[in-house]
Parts: structure tokens; C-alpha cells; sequence
């Protein structure tokens, strides 16, 4: 049976619901904001105490690893619980697609997400004073950057167990590496001098004494 | 960072976002917009597809 305007229309419907439904339900738990909003920021400020680093390099990294924790939060504790109390088992009987499905949690993550790093950015600006250079950028990336990351949570909610602390630890495995990786707090240009230090051809260079 | 380094963070999402977000502040982009965008997409296109895959997999 080929798939129609309406069916369509209903899965995106569908997709919306289970948003709202997250964001009802899932919102205020407090674990959410554990990992979500004070663990980015305590990371942030054991990058940050006795460095001197410029606040215009910290608060990118803030947001940025904001976004990636916040964002792929939501789903490994909201699915885990809902397959706890069987109420997972509704929406994958209700008539909607599982791209539906995998939308709509997408969806209610991302809007936690995108509302946290907006208060991150907001809190950056009005205490620093930053300023902002390309401001349809920086909101476009903010938001593209935060239904990546959900979509990544959303994966990782896959897996099949009733025990949010399963899912956890296999998404910290991932979640954790990509932060020393990925140049966050660190800028390319610094991180390239930083890296060199350990590179045997910067010491093969040095004069002999 | 050593090249080892650079080639593994290049399958990173989060460089991608980091580099994208840090061009707001600075104007300043180490693989250019058009890259960093076109990678998110990508990331987010191939979660929603294993998703999909694994929702129907294991979830069924």
C-alpha cells in the first residue's frame, strides 16, 4: 500500500504528540537537569579554573557540549521508564510509523535542548558581555546541533531495557570520548600546538646542547 | 592535536557543532560552514535511519 499525503499528515501528527507527551511528562525529572544542564557546566568550569582561557573560546564549548548532553538526555531516560510502566507498548501498537515515533522523541528532545542552550547563550552574553558576529548562524547551529545530538539519544534508547542506568553508561562511553576529540574547549589552532608537544619531530628539531 | 588525532574527531558530530557554533562568536571556522553543515545532516539523517532500523528490530 503506497504511502499517501494523509498518512503522512497523520505520522507527523502522531510524531507531534509523543513531542508534547515527552515534554509534559519528562521535563522537570531531575536527573534530566543533572546530566543535561549542571554536568556540561561543572565540566566547563574544571576546563576553565586557573587556565585563563578567553570567555569568547569557553562559552562556544559551553553551548556546544550543552546541546550534546542536554539533548541526547532526554530519550534514554524517558523510553527505559515508559517500557517500565508499559506505556512504550501503546505507541508502538498506536497507529503511526516507527519513523514516526523515532521523530516525536527526537522532537520532544530537541525542544529541551534548544530552550537550555538559548538560557546557556543568554546567561553568556548579559555576565560576559560577549558579542555575537553572525546571530542567524549561531541559533541555526545551536538548533541543527541539538536534533543531531537527540537523534543520537534516540538511538541509543533503542536498546531494549526497562533500566534507564543500562543506557546510561553505554551512551557515556560515546558521549564522553567525543569531548576530548572534538576540539571544544580548546580551539583547532591551540589544540594543534598542544598536540605537538608529543609529536617526535617538534624535539628532533630541537638544537642539541 | 597529532594527525591520528585530527582524522579520528573528523567522525565526530560534536566537532561539527562545535566548529558550526564557533563561527557565530568568531567568525572564525576550521572546515567551513558548508561542511559543518552538510555533516550535521548527515549525522542526523543516519541516526534516524538506525533508529528506525533498531526501533523495528528490537522493539517489535
Amino acid at each position: 500500500m503506497p504511502y499517501t499525503y494523509r498518512d503522512l499528515i497523520n505520522d507527523l501528527k502522531g510524531a507531534w504528540a509523543i513531542a508534547r507527551k515527552d515534554f509534559a511528562i519528562y521535563y522537570l525529572k531531575p536527573n534530566i537537569y543533572m546530566s543535561g544542564v549542571l554536568f556540561p557546566l561543572f565540566l566547563l568550569l574544571a576546563f576553565a579554573i586557573g587556565r585563563n582561557a578567553p570567555v569568547v573560546t569557553l562559552i562556544p564549548g559551553l553551548i556546544a557540549v550543552t546541546s550534546l548532553f542536554s539533548a541526547s538526555t532526554i530519550e534514554p531516560v524517558s523510553i527505559p521508564i515508559e517500557r517500565r510502566t508499559k506505556t512504550f507498548d501503546r505507541l508502538i501498537s498506536a497507529p503511526i510509523s516507527i519513523s514516526a515515533l523515532v521523530l516525536g522523541e527526537s522532537i520532544g528532545g530537541f525542544l529541551f535542548s534548544y530552550s537550555i542552550c538559548l538560557l546557556m547563550l543568554a546567561a553568556g552574553i548579559i555576565l560576559n558581555r560577549l558579542d555575537i558576529i553572525s546571530v542567524p548562524v549561531l541559533t541555526f547551529g545551536i538548533g541543527i546541533s541539538c536534533f543531531t545530538f537527540t537523534n543520537m539519544g534516540t538511538v541509543f534508547a533503542a536498546y531494549p531495557t526497562e533500566n534507564v542506568g543500562e543506557v546510561m553508561p553505554l551512551q557515556n562511553l560515546v558521549r564522553l570520548p567525543l569531548l576530548f576529540i572534538s576540539g571544544v574547549f580548546i580551539p583547532w589552532k591551540r589544540c594543534q600546538r598542544v598536540g605537538g608537544q608529543f609529536q617526535p619531530s617538534l624535539h628532533s628539531r630541537m638544537p642539541a646542547i | 592535536m597529532p594527525a591520528c588525532g585530527r582524522a579520528i574527531s573528523a567522525f565526530s558530530p560534536l566537532t561539527y557543532a562545535c566548529d558550526l557554533i564557533r563561527y557565530g562568536f568568531e567568525h572564525v571556522t576550521y572546515y567551513g560552514l558548508v561542511i559543518d553543515v552538510l555533516v550535521l545532516i548527515l549525522f542526523t539523517t543516519v541516526f534516524q535511519a538506525v533508529g528506525y532500523l533498531l526501533y523495528k528490530r528490537l522493539n517489535e
